[in-house]
């Protein structure tokens, strides 16, 4: 059984929920969160068996940047939540030094669809057809 | 009759460092302007390209009504988004190139209140208002930017109120009026209470605006050129409590 593909989004519903929905349109689980703060306190509360597979979170959220919610993360759980894969979200390319995180992929927006699904299908993969691509 | 907002700029005599201030705030007004913009439309370029997927994989000749219905729904309204968004914008270099017009006419501003929050009760059936109007209090000015400055304080209440209640006051204590809108959201630190407001007045880097909205800002215009003022209590994590105060003596 696959672990689901996390998705925080607070800064718009929409794009938090039409992620999940291409996701779930290709039997991809999804566990929508809806901002950092959230995140931590669920995903802290989780055994490791049902950490998601991977974390996509958005960069603009208020309360806590998409940045500061990895950085958190990795710091306070570095052994075990804090190795999961994370696609980071934003809408202009970054500096080098302001994302030097390792295991960290970016999402330049707008999103891209065949993209987002390329990237899901790296950590979660189709239980029919591992070779497939959008 | 019209009157035209005095402005602190000068038409001659601009120093180089004035200058080159002016061009720093174009060029952040334009990171931040096509930064707000992506966000709708990577909703709206997701759900087309969906969309489009569940056409080119779909083998039956028809589709799921409520599924396509649902999808284009969203699109229309991240599409509308956007709109309002440019309108912002558009508004902002108005006012920074003091070309904000406003009218002066005698109109009912409780009616007004009544109006803009009849429009919140549709957009957001699930949110919670309570609400306090003093009826009939006349006011001279521009009715459709005064619209507008209720109807930005009421959307950043219910975008950081955290779904719960809000409350909404009209009242009137001899020549002044007060609108008051108190959320119990995330609240906002001393560093970000100055930030909402002076947008672009304050070097804040591109990177660090995170999404915040150019709404306040606007009304904030908007009050200041009626000789009002908008001010801000908050704790964080608490809630917020924004309080537009008007004086119906102060239309210039």
């Amino acid at each position: 059984m696959n672990k689901p593909i996390c998705i925080i989004d607070d800064d718009d519903e929409d794009v938090r929920s039409v992620m999940c929905y291409a996701l779930e349109f290709e039997d991809i689980k999804t566990l929508p969160l809806e901002n950092g703060i959230v995140a931590l306190e669920y995903l802290s509360k989780l055994s490791p068996k049902d950490y998601p597979c991977l974390i996509v979170v958005d960069y603009t959220m208020p309360g806590m940047s998409g940045i500061d919610f990895i950085k958190t993360l990795r710091n306070e759980f570095p052994e075990s939540l804090g190795k999961i894969p994370i696609a980071l979200v934003t809408a202009r390319i970054p500096d080098k030094n302001e994302y030097d995180l390792e295991n960290l992929k970016i999402l330049i927006k707008p999103i891209d669809l065949s993209d987002f699904l390329n990237l899901a299908r790296e950590y979660y993969p189709s239980p029919l057809n591992t070779h497939s691509s959008f | 009759m019209n009157f035209i907002k005095q402005s602190a700029l000068p038409k001659e005599g601009l120093s180089i460092e004035s200058l080159m201030e002016l061009l720093f705030y174009r060029e952040e007004f334009l990171t931040i302007a096509s930064h707000e913009l992506k966000t709708p439309l990577t909703a709206l370029k997701l759900h087309a390209q969906v969309f489009k997927r569940n056409s080119i994989k779909n083998t039956v000749t028809h589709y799921e009504k409520k599924q396509v219905d649902a999808l284009v729904e969203q699109m229309e309204s991240q599409a509308n988004r956007m709109g309002k968004l440019v309108d912002a914008m558009i508004d902002i270099s108005r006012i920074r190139s003091n070309q904000m017009h406003y009218l002066k006419e005698p109109f009912n501003l409780s009616e007004t209140v009544n109006s803009v929050l009849k429009h919140q009760f549709i957009e957001h059936p699930l949110q919670q208002f309570s609400v306090k109007l003093k009826e009939n209090i006349t006011f001279i000015g521009d009715k459709k930017r005064i619209e507008q400055v209720f109807s930005n304080v009421l959307d950043n209440a219910v975008k950081y109120g955290k779904k719960l209640p809000i409350e909404v006051k009209l009242t009137q204590r001899k020549e002044t009026i007060f609108f008051s809108v108190t959320d119990l959201g995330y609240g906002i630190s001393e560093k970000d209470k100055k930030r909402i407001f002076n947008y672009f007045q304050r070097a804040i880097p591109a990177s660090e605006v995170s999404g915040i909205g150019l709404g306040l800002f606007i009304a904030q215009e908007i009050v200041q050129a009626h000789g009002g003022e908008i001010l801000v209590k908050s704790d964080i994590a608490k809630g917020s409590t924004f309080k537009v105060v008007l004086k119906k003596g102060n239309a210039p």
